[in-house]
């Protein structure tokens, strides 16, 4: 039974234009399941579908069902999925920045044991009065993260968790993801563009292109997957060199209806 | 020292209704420019509860209090909320309506007679004498106590409790907050209730000290143009412009020409905008928004 | 409120105005029933609803019934200078209760038409003064220059001459003028005077004036300005502290504020007397506009008394009366004030504001907790 049961659903913004259409995923309970694409696929859109949109965004879940927990939770305000227990981390916009590193934690309604943030992010401690807004990316990132953990959620869902950050923060940043998983039995639903990050500690995928599911599979198979190679993890096909026709047949070849 | 006094107490006065426009504004990007009129009906509900309910102080001054975050509340959920989205001169556009609105009504029941509350109230306002041979009235203190008593409690509130840092937290990003479990419209309803709260004690004051009537509003305006001088999202800024622009209006007075007394505000707050657009220790990014 | 005024206005007219009834004195009346000024200036227009119905329903003056026009010129110059166009049309006179930026409009139509106009409620303009314009006349009780002849000596009288007096003026031009020239006055007479402190009208906050008179060392400071401002600076003196004494005209609301305030170091002078003393006269008028006006009774006292200068220039004039005769009857009146002035209003071909201006000083006794009169009647001939 999974905790996040996403069935066909689509979405519209400022009443005109179609976002994602027929977006189905199921997000098993204690795991990391993935959700690869380009830019502009919609994996942002997706996330806000789920995490509930404001009134300002001028956006709406138009047809299809989120379910989670059993509960259909589609089209609910933010605050309200946050205190089931559904919380999202988001891309742009993820921390406080004109309250301290200390005030970011505390401002979620629900509230949470500190001192355990503290263990998965030691560099947040020492800097608890600094203002958010002075912090590097990764730092943002993790008082993004423990921001969101202290609002004891059941799922977790990250957009973008990479970023902007070097190679060595995203991994320890991945690190702190997986020992989520494994330590505290957290769900969490992860939106990368960084697929091979992503997918080192996922334990499912999906890949969105142009508002659609087009693949998905279980970690290792998209990681073996030819196409997910070539277009995500920048690995080169299996063929001795390109000729102009295989340039040429290369967006003819983005179809996915493997 | 009189004209010391005289500044302080002004100032104070200016403190009060403006800690409306910047909770508001802080919270929503909102221009209450109903807040003048919010001060009138504050006073006109201490009359209103002197004549028909109590004339005891102890029970008409905290009811009118009441009514007046009362009234703070009802104004953002039937107003103010459904602007949610829609572009924020429209909320602006929305504030000027009600104050009118409120203006109306209260000359429609009160007429614009002057009303006195306080001789209903059977009390007096002696003046307190102070050092160097200067005086101000009774009331007048109290407006300076409960302009400082207003704001440390504000700050301390915003600085120091959970509440406050949610506050904060909503009035700088609505939707992260929404994503940590905030709901920023009661937050924002409870901005809307501070700051009619403190329009009210500034009507409730006033009214006793002086006189009441429909066009106690104007004060309204001259003490926007104080928080704009004080940036309009800072606290400590409205501080600051209070007693920069009482001090020009008191001096204005004394030293060149009676008749620019009521446009002080105004020529500071021109020069403020020409030299620092965005106030004294308001944010500059601020600067798009107004 | 303005609702209720239109209403009220529609339904005197259906009862003053007779179905075109030639055989009425036609009277025009521009008053400011709304707008700024109208808590002034809207009693006169109840006053005259009231005192002309009586007559109206005691068989009118000379067998025939007065009928008003009453016109709203919300205390606006242009809408002034319309009513008067309309009142053109057969009046035989025209009567202004509204602030002074009005007068001009109906001074110049009425010389134009050769109707006189009586002032009944604003302040009385200088062609009312001697040497009087034929067509211009003035019941209401303050008069330029006359109140500060009145002033001065009284606080000569009672201050000693030691005394630093102040003045207060609000910024518009006749009181401003009337507080210069009784600065001077009192110079003249000895007293150490205070420059003119001139307050703008719409000031939500006096204090900063008064902080001015009080630091000035004013142990007299006399006022005289419409009654929100001479009341509103005395206020807010008391806030600060100041023990001095205030004199001001009495204007209508006076009596009120004296009782509210009780303040013993406050004069209010004036040309009515007021209806604490609880004349037979007084008691009348109560009697009469109860339940026909929402303000109280004293704020009609203006009113009254020109429609009773007008009741008996009308009496006086006969029927017919033509616009021309009555100019000239209302330069002969000597009306019986019943004891609402100090004495009767006479004019003549010369004076069309008083041959005698009668004044009395008012104060708030602490020992009686009333407002009692400080002496009584002074005359001056005005001349």
């Amino acid at each position: 039974m999974s905790l996040l049961d996403v069935r066909t659903i689509e979405v519209v913004y400022h009443r005109a234009a179609t976002a994602v259409q027929g977006i189905t995923l199921q997000v098993p309970a204690g795991r990391i399941v993935t959700l690869l694409g380009p830019n502009g696929a919609g994996k942002t859109t997706t996330l806000r579908a789920i995490s509930g949109f404001l009134d300002a965004d001028d956006a709406r879940v138009t047809d299809g069902d989120v379910i989670f927990d059993g509960e259909a939770v589609t089209g609910w305000l933010p605050h309200r999925l946050v205190r089931r227990g559904l919380v999202l981390v988001p891309e742009r916009e993820k921390i406080f920045e004109t309250l301290t590193v200390m005030e970011n934690l505390q401002a979620c309604r629900r509230g949470g044991d500190l001192d355990a943030i503290f263990t998965y992010f030691p560099q947040l401690a020492g800097r608890r009065r600094q203002l958010a807004g002075y912090l590097s990316g990764g730092e943002r990132q993790m008082l993004a993260l423990g921001g969101a953990l202290l609002c004891q959620p059941r799922l977790l869902l990250v957009d973008e968790l990479s970023l902007g950050l070097a190679p060595i923060v995203v991994r320890t940043l991945m690190e702190a993801v997986r020992r989520l998983r494994d330590e505290l039995g957290l769900t969490i639903l992860l939106v990368e563009q960084n697929a091979a990050a992503a997918l080192e500690i996922a334990d499912h995928g999906y890949v969105i292109e142009n508002g659609r599911i087009v693949h998905e599979g279980a970690a290792a198979d998209l990681l073996a997957h030819e196409d997910v190679r070539e277009f995500y993890l920048g690995g080169a096909r299996s063929r001795a060199g390109r000729t102009y026709r295989d340039v040429k047949q290369y967006r003819r070849r983005r179809r996915w209806f493997a | 020292m009189q004209a010391v006094a005289g500044v302080v107490v002004l100032a104070s006065l200016y403190v009060l209704l403006g800690v409306g426009y910047v909770l508001v504004y802080r919270a929503s990007r909102v221009l209450n420019l109903a807040q003048g009129d919010l001060m009138m009906v504050g006073g006109y509900a201490l009359f209103a509860a002197v004549t028909t309910v109590s004339a005891s102080p102890l029970i008409a001054v905290p009811l009118a209090l009441a009514v007046g975050a009362a009234a703070g509340v009802v104004v953002y959920a039937l107003l103010m909320r459904p602007m949610a989205g829609h572009p924020v001169f429209a909320a602006v556009l929305v504030t000027v309506s009600l104050g009118i609105l409120l203006r109306v009504a209260v000359v429609l029941v009160y007429t614009d007679q002057a009303r006195y509350p306080l001789p209903a109230m059977d009390l007096g306002n002696p003046p307190v004498r102070l050092p160097g041979g200067a005086a101000v009235s009774t009331l007048d203190a109290l407006t300076v106590i409960s302009a400082a008593a207003l704001l440390a409690g504000l700050l301390a509130f915003l600085r120091l409790s959970r509440l406050g840092i949610r506050m904060r937290a909503a009035a700088e990003r609505p939707l992260l907050a929404a994503q940590r479990g905030i709901d920023f419209h009661a937050l924002f309803a409870l901005s809307w209730a501070l700051a009619s709260f403190a329009g009210a004690l500034a009507g409730v004051l006033y009214a006793s000290n002086v006189r009441l009537d429909p066009s106690l509003g104007i004060l309204g305006l001259k003490a926007f143009a104080v928080a704009l001088v004080g940036g309009l999202d800072s606290l400590g800024g409205l501080v600051a412009g209070a007693l920069i622009v009482a001090t020009v209006e008191v001096l204005t007075i004394r030293h060149v020409n009676p008749l620019l007394s009521d446009v002080s505000p105004f020529l500071c707050l021109l020069a403020m905008l020409l030299v620092r657009p965005w106030g004294l220790w308001g944010t500059r990014e601020e600067l798009e928004r107004v | 409120m303005v609702r209720h005024r239109a209403l009220t206005l529609l339904l005197v007219a259906a009862v003053v105005v007779p179905a075109q009834a030639s055989d009425a004195y036609r009277i025009g009346m521009s008053v400011a029933i709304t707008g700024p000024a109208a808590g002034i200036y809207a009693p006169a227009f109840d006053a005259y609803k009231v005192y002309f119905k009586r007559i109206n329903d005691a068989g009118g003056i000379n067998g025939h019934p007065v009928e008003i026009m009453f016109e709203d010129d919300r205390g606006e110059p242009s809408r002034a200078a319309a009513n008067a166009k309309k009142f053109s049309e057969g009046v035989i006179l025209i009567v202004n209760a509204s602030i002074s930026p009005t007068y001009k409009p109906l001074m110049t139509e009425a010389d134009a038409e050769k109707i006189p106009l009586l002032f009944g409620g604003g302040v009385c303009p200088r062609e009312a003064f001697p040497p009087a314009h034929p067509l211009i006349f003035c019941s209401t009780s303050f008069g330029a220059q006359w109140d500060s002849r009145f002033a001065v000596p009284f606080i000569k009288a009672h201050a000693g001459s030691k005394a630093k007096v102040g003045f207060v003026a609000q910024n518009i031009p006749v009181s401003q003028a009337e507080m210069e020239f009784a600065e001077k006055l009192a110079r003249e007479q000895g007293l150490e005077t205070l420059p003119v402190i001139v307050v703008p009208g719409g000031s939500a906050d006096f204090t900063p004036f008064a902080a001015k008179l009080k630091d000035a060392g004013a142990d007299w400071v006399l006022s005289w300005a419409p009654w929100p401002l001479e009341i509103g600076v005395f206020e807010a003196l008391g806030r600060i502290g100041w023990t001095g004494r205030y004199v001001t005209y009495a204007h209508q609301p006076a009596q009120d504020d004296l009782a509210r305030l009780k303040s013993p170091n406050l004069f209010a002078f004036g040309g009515n007397a007021m209806f604490t003393e609880g004349l037979p006269i007084h008691k009348e008028i109560e009697g009469a506009v109860k339940g026909q006006t929402s303000h109280p009774p004293h704020y009609l006292v203006e009113g009254w008394v020109s429609a009773m200068v007008l009741e008996q220039a009308l009496r006086k004039c006969g029927w017919p009366c033509s616009k021309d005769k009555l100019a000239q009857t209302l330069a002969t009146v000597s009306v019986d004030t019943r004891g609402l002035r100090g004495g009767p209003i006479e004019w003549t071909a010369e004076n069309h504001y008083r041959q005698r201006a009668y004044y009395k000083v008012y104060r708030w006794d602490t020992g009686q907790r009333a407002v009692v009169p400080v002496g009584g009647w002074t005359k001056l001939d005005v001349k």
